[in-house]
């Protein structure tokens, strides 16, 4: 095991603490009502900053502002083992379909220095 | 007699086993750690370099891929989303996404391909490149 592997698994289980219970998530269709958002941000938060707008380290991505279909492509591939990083893995580990899309539709629309590149 | 000759010899030879088995381990560890901290202690050039000299490195560097990710909304085809923005991004993010590409540990052709023809240090290049660079004019964005 890496020398980084503790503190990561450390850190993925605390924030697994932070999110709503299952029972918290049944009130809305698919689980992604704003009680859900609302109470699954401090988690996304804890890495990627207020809104995901300013990472707490630099090896964190900036995820506001970002293309909606990309981060619900990266979270599923997180969901499905498709990308590999315990963090993420272990917080939409159980998400439903419904609240991925909840997450890469409010972070897409908070907004950030994030752009598309220039042309040259 | 015959009995405790065969299960010493047994003894000796799981014994040897083990030994080879720790020896296995500690040239594995070697193999693998060695170069590392042999690579590590001394700053290597490119990380003292003065962040204008790699920002114009990594500028050039990633001409060839703009054709993707300068291209408001330019999507990804199978599956289909959109490109991710990348100016402004994380350094150490890009940086290592780029390296998960390069071994394989990201799976994405395109960018598997991309990431097998550039170096660690023209990895770090563009890394501090996007991270430091504005993008296009709010409007032209989607």
């Amino acid at each position: 095991m890496s020398k980084t592997a503790c503190p990561i698994l450390l850190t993925a289980w605390l924030f697994m603490g932070m999110l709503p219970s299952a029972a918290e998530a049944q009130s809305t269709p698919g689980g992604a009502g704003t009680a859900w958002l609302d109470n699954t941000r401090p988690a996304c938060a804890a890495c990627h900053g207020a809104q995901g707008s300013a990472p707490v380290s630099p090896a964190f991505p900036v995820i506001a502002g970002q293309h909606k279909s990309y981060l619900l492509h990266a979270l599923t591939a997180y969901r499905s083992g498709d990308r590999n990083n315990v963090v993420m893995g272990s917080l939409v580990q159980g998400m439903t379909d419904a609240q991925l899309m909840a997450l890469a539709e409010y972070f897409s629309n908070q907004s950030s220095d994030l752009r598309t590149l220039p042309r040259q | 007699m015959a009995l405790i000759g065969y299960s010493s010899h047994r003894q000796y030879r799981a014994g040897g086993a083990l030994i080879r088995l720790a020896g296995g381990v500690v040239m594995t560890l070697a193999v693998i750690f060695v170069p590392t901290m042999a690579a590590t202690p001394p700053a290597t050039q490119p990380s003292t370099d003065a962040a204008p000299a790699k920002i114009k490195r990594g500028r050039a560097g990633f001409d060839t891929c703009r054709g993707c990710h300068a291209i408001a909304g330019y999507r990804n085809a199978y599956p289909n989303y959109a490109v991710p923005r990348l100016a402004g991004q994380s350094a150490d993010y890009i940086e290592a996404a780029l390296a998960d590409y390069r071994s394989g540990a990201r799976r994405n052709r395109v960018m598997q391909a991309q990431a097998r023809s550039l170096s660690e240090s023209q990895i770090h290049d563009i890394a501090v490149y996007l991270s430091q660079t504005g993008g296009q004019p709010a409007k032209a964005q989607r």
